[in-house]
């Protein structure tokens, strides 16, 4: 039995790396896993439904199989996964440049601009993130059309799910630095005449890192089962440009076609979310520590 | 007392005036965005028409759905509160005995392996979890009847959307309840009783009802990760409530019935807080004296 903590080690380390590939390909367009360009490969009408090639009896030339469109499973989860989890970066850093600097504001400024602002916060604190990720995809498509819609999928739920979760980092950010503000050190600054700017930059800014770097990877991994839930349920990728979550709304709907195409695809969303749980955990255990 | 809870009952209602205003703006905008032509009147024409139409109960009608919204909506919330209901009370039942398990029997197996187990569920999508769940039990096994997602044939099944539900709260409320035993045991009125040489049932007694408190109020504090499970998983098993009417609504840009979820969702928060808001000052004298409300206490 020793050798199974080694062995999850290993498997989780892999599967965080996977997900850092696949965020950094999403976001830069840089390809780290396919040789001929990160397209999706698809064979002819005979390749339908063919099931992986390590199964016994499989005559099939694709590892993973292939779906109802004869279309190569092991791309098309690559390029699942770089959407998902690149959407799930881009909206943790859009909800990191709402949160932190509204909650710089209202924890620098005090007065009303912190009451206006802590005040949103707590009317949009009781909503569920994915309620308002859902509800503003939803309006977003209502007024645009199709096409120019889908074009810009990958950043329009990106902005949803951050829209969903900027409060996260508004409030801890504002209460680390309503802390610090009246301590010593920052009146001292004060009184060596250091502009309000250079204050928050050199004497509050690192004070609040903190709070946001143990939000950073749970945030992550919710932003990414926020994607994933909502290309289930239809309001997010379509079915061309496929997300973790519309592969599984698919092996859902042809359910009883393939198991591999509802296992392959679940394995790429979980293995990484648990990686990512596992690490967060570890750090905040070193940091304790 | 009556006084003053009818004054804080009254305040709370008239915090809850600028909420609205903002929610009804929001709604607004979402129609508006959608159906741009002006038609001769002007936003806040359109606004206040919108406004009263939805203080009388009508939301308008859903193209989509060629249905009036607002019909539609309450045809289908008691589903969802069904749902919602038996999820919670399931939830209760798994969690209460899962979290006593692994707070008294935390060194050993069987409470290691409740915690795993928790960690597990807490940790994979419900989508995940919802397809497997479905695929095994309904599709494979045939042990309940089977609507596979998107199109609402077949018979809808209340068991497998409660389960998948019940499981990710009762995997919170365990580990509250854990983590508040093992807190409990720790402090001095327990290292009293057992000086006392009390026998240990009635000091796991004694740190169980000081546990489940927490329990309750999270519980309470909750509804908003249940509300957006409950949407997800309605979705998953075809239950015909209106967390499915949402999802479709926001997949299909329906307009009318996104801004009548977004009004209604509003009024149930704002209702869920004034409630347990006034409920707590009712039963709790030191809230009521944060209010400066005198109280009881000298």
């Amino acid at each position: 039995m020793k050798w199974v903590p080694a062995i999850l080690v290993i498997v989780l380390a892999l599967a965080a790396l996977y997900v850092a590939l696949s965020g950094i390909s999403a976001l830069t367009g840089v390809q780290f896993f396919d040789a001929g360009g990160g397209g999706i490969d698809a064979g002819g009408p005979e390749d339908r439904l063919l099931p992986p090639s390590f199964m016994p009896g499989s005559a099939s030339r694709f590892l993973l199989g292939t779906n109802a469109e004869s279309q190569d499973l092991w791309t098309l989860i690559q390029s699942a996964a770089q959407f998902s989890f690149g959407t799930a970066a881009l909206a943790i850093l859009l909800a990191l440049a709402a949160g932190v600097p509204a909650g710089l504001a209202a924890g620098f400024a005090g007065g009303w601009i912190d009451r206006a602002i802590m005040r949103l916060a707590s009317w949009h604190e009781p909503f569920p993130p994915l309620l308002s990720a859902l509800l503003a995809d939803g309006a977003i498509r209502a007024a645009l059309l199709p096409a120019d819609y889908f074009r810009h999928i990958m950043l329009i739920l990106a902005v949803c799910i951050a829209f969903g979760r900027w409060h996260q980092f508004a409030r801890p950010v504002r209460d680390a630095v309503s802390q610090v503000r009246f301590q010593p050190y920052v009146d001292a600054a004060r009184l060596m005449a250091l502009t309000p700017s250079q204050i928050a930059m050199d004497h509050i800014l690192p004070n609040v890192l903190t709070p946001v770097q143990v939000l950073l990877l749970p945030a992550f991994a919710f932003a990414a089962m926020d994607e994933s839930a909502l290309s289930f349920m239809g309001a997010g990728a379509p079915a061309v440009a496929p997300s973790l979550g519309s592969l599984l709304r698919t092996a859902a709907l042809q359910m009883g076609s393939g198991w591999w195409l509802w296992l392959f695809p679940a394995l790429a969303l979980t293995v990484p979310l648990l990686a990512v749980n596992a690490v967060s955990a570890w750090t905040q255990d070193r940091r304790r520590a | 007392m009556i006084k003053l809870l009818l004054r804080y009952t009254l305040s709370r209602l008239f915090q809850a005036v600028p909420v609205m205003i903002v929610a009804s703006l929001l709604a607004f905008a979402i129609t508006a965005a959608a159906n741009p032509e002006p038609q001769g009147s002007s936003m806040a024409e359109r606004y206040a028409g919108y406004v009263f139409a939805a203080l009388g109960g009508s939301f308008g009608t859903s193209e989509k759905l060629s249905a009036s919204v607002g019909a539609e909506v309450m045809q289908r919330l008691p589903a969802s509160l069904e749902l919602a209901i038996v999820a919670f009370v399931l939830s209760l039942a798994i969690g209460v005995p899962a979290g006593l398990a692994a707070a008294l029997r935390g060194r050993q197996r069987s409470g290691q392996a409740v915690m795993a187990l928790a960690t597990l569920v807490s940790s994979v999508p419900v989508i995940v979890s919802g397809t497997l769940l479905l695929y095994i039990l309904a599709f494979k096994l045939r042990w309940f009847p089977l609507r596979l997602p998107g199109t609402g044939a077949g018979e809808a099944c209340l068991f497998l959307p409660a389960i998948t539900l019940a499981a990710f709260q009762a995997a919170q409320s365990m580990r509250l309840l854990r983590d508040g035993i093992e807190r409990t045991l720790e402090s001095s009125f327990i290292r009293f009783a057992r000086s006392r040489g009390l026998p240990r049932f009635q000091i796991v007694r004694h740190a169980v009802a000081n546990a489940l408190v927490p329990v309750v109020t999270a519980a309470v504090s909750q509804t908003g990760s249940m509300l957006a499970l409950l949407v997800v998983a309605e979705t998953i098993f075809q239950w015909p409530g209106a967390g499915a009417m949402f999802a479709s609504a926001a997949a299909a840009g329906d307009a009318p019935v996104l801004a009548a979820l977004l009004l209604i969702t509003a009024v149930v928060f704002l209702a869920v807080s004034i409630v347990s808001g006034v409920l707590s000052f009712a039963l709790d004298p030191r809230i009521r004296r944060a209010h400066g409300a005198g109280g009881d206490m000298p």
